[in-house]
């Protein structure tokens, strides 16, 4: 397959793997940390969203399928599929543990890539192709225009009845 | 080529001695936010991943000696998930709504135990601090019964 073509795909991929099982798992209901709390009413301030901002706080305070994602294509390129992505699954366990949470999102989100990469490596997409695409959608979540990505990650969350009900 | 039915063994064993050491199978509801340590998650996916690390190790060579090593690993997951788990790693110490604390998970007669002993002391400073505490905790039992409550009513909405 094409490399651009590709990685277009596994951007695709990528982000609706995190932000889907991001916001199944709660991410936008309540920040898990004070560090999220103050990223959430800070986006909120600067006209976003407060359940995105949660999000978007929850995911730079501890490794969830956002982070689950990025290791588990790493692991499997580094190490292979699907033993690399086991390998991470484990370890963003121990970093989610480490950094106050439960551990199912980024657990989940390592363990769905890692099926999700075994499969597509039929038609030819490759772990190395899902490491940029995994950088180019969190870019587009957390680089580019935190009010916008918060509303758009606001209004996935209430359609998916995980919306906050905090101030 | 990947060998299946070493994780198969592995996953199945800690399954099996999770369960005889009276692990939980599921965390309790709302899963999501439960810190409660069961043989479905994070027993099974640990054993996974340290079946894992031991192939990548090179300790499974394609003998019938690898189906003993992922059984092996499978027990000694389930045993670090029942007795070492929350020891290296343990829950936040802190009054979230949605976290018991573990203020309030300490047994009642530890706060028995500290009452007497704050009585017989006889400062009333430390009491009252004691009392207000206590109230706070209530209070925060209290909204966390809300908001617990609210949950279970939207989830039946």
């Amino acid at each position: 397959m094409d490399e651009l073509i590709g990685i277009i795909i596994a951007a695709v991929i990528s982000w609706l793997n995190f932000v889907l099982i991001d916001t199944w798992m709660g991410l936008p209901e309540s920040p898990g940390v004070k560090g999220a709390e103050v990223i959430g009413r800070g986006i909120k301030k600067r006209g976003g969203d407060l359940a995105g901002g949660f999000f978007q706080g929850n995911i730079v305070c501890s490794p969830d399928a956002s982070a689950g994602t990025l290791l588990a294509s790493i692991a499997c390129y580094a190490i292979g599929t699907p033993e690399g992505g086991l390998i991470a699954a484990t370890l963003v366990y121990f970093g989610n543990r480490l950094c106050a949470d439960p551990g199912y999102a980024g657990t989940t989100g390592a363990l769905t890539i890692t099926i999700i990469i075994a499969l597509t490596s039929y038609i030819g997409i490759t772990p190395a192709m899902f490491i940029v695409g995994m950088l180019i959608a969190i870019f587009t979540i957390q680089g580019l225009y935190h009010p916008a990505s918060s509303k758009l990650l606001g209004k996935i969350a209430h359609k998916m009845g995980r919306y906050t009900k905090l101030n | 080529m990947i060998n299946y039915i070493v994780y198969m063994i592995a996953v199945g064993s800690a399954i099996i001695v999770g369960l005889l050491l009276r692990l939980p199978l599921l965390p309790e509801n709302p899963k999501r936010q439960s810190w409660t340590i069961s043989v479905i998650f994070p027993t099974a996916v640990l054993a996974l991943g340290f079946t894992a690390m031991i192939s990548k190790l090179g300790y499974l060579n394609s003998t019938n000696t690898d189906y003993i090593i992922a059984l092996v690993v499978g027990i000694i997951t389930s045993i670090f998930s029942k007795f070492i788990l929350e020891r290296i790693l343990p829950r936040p110490v802190h009054d979230s709504p949605h976290e018991p604390s573990l203020s309030s998970a300490e047994p009642p007669e530890e706060h028995e135990k500290i009452k007497e002993s704050q009585s017989r002391s006889g400062s009333s400073k430390n009491s009252s601090e004691y009392k207000n505490k206590s109230e706070s905790s209530k209070n925060s039992n209290n909204e966390s019964e809300d908001n617990s409550s609210q949950m279970k009513e939207e989830s039946h909405g």
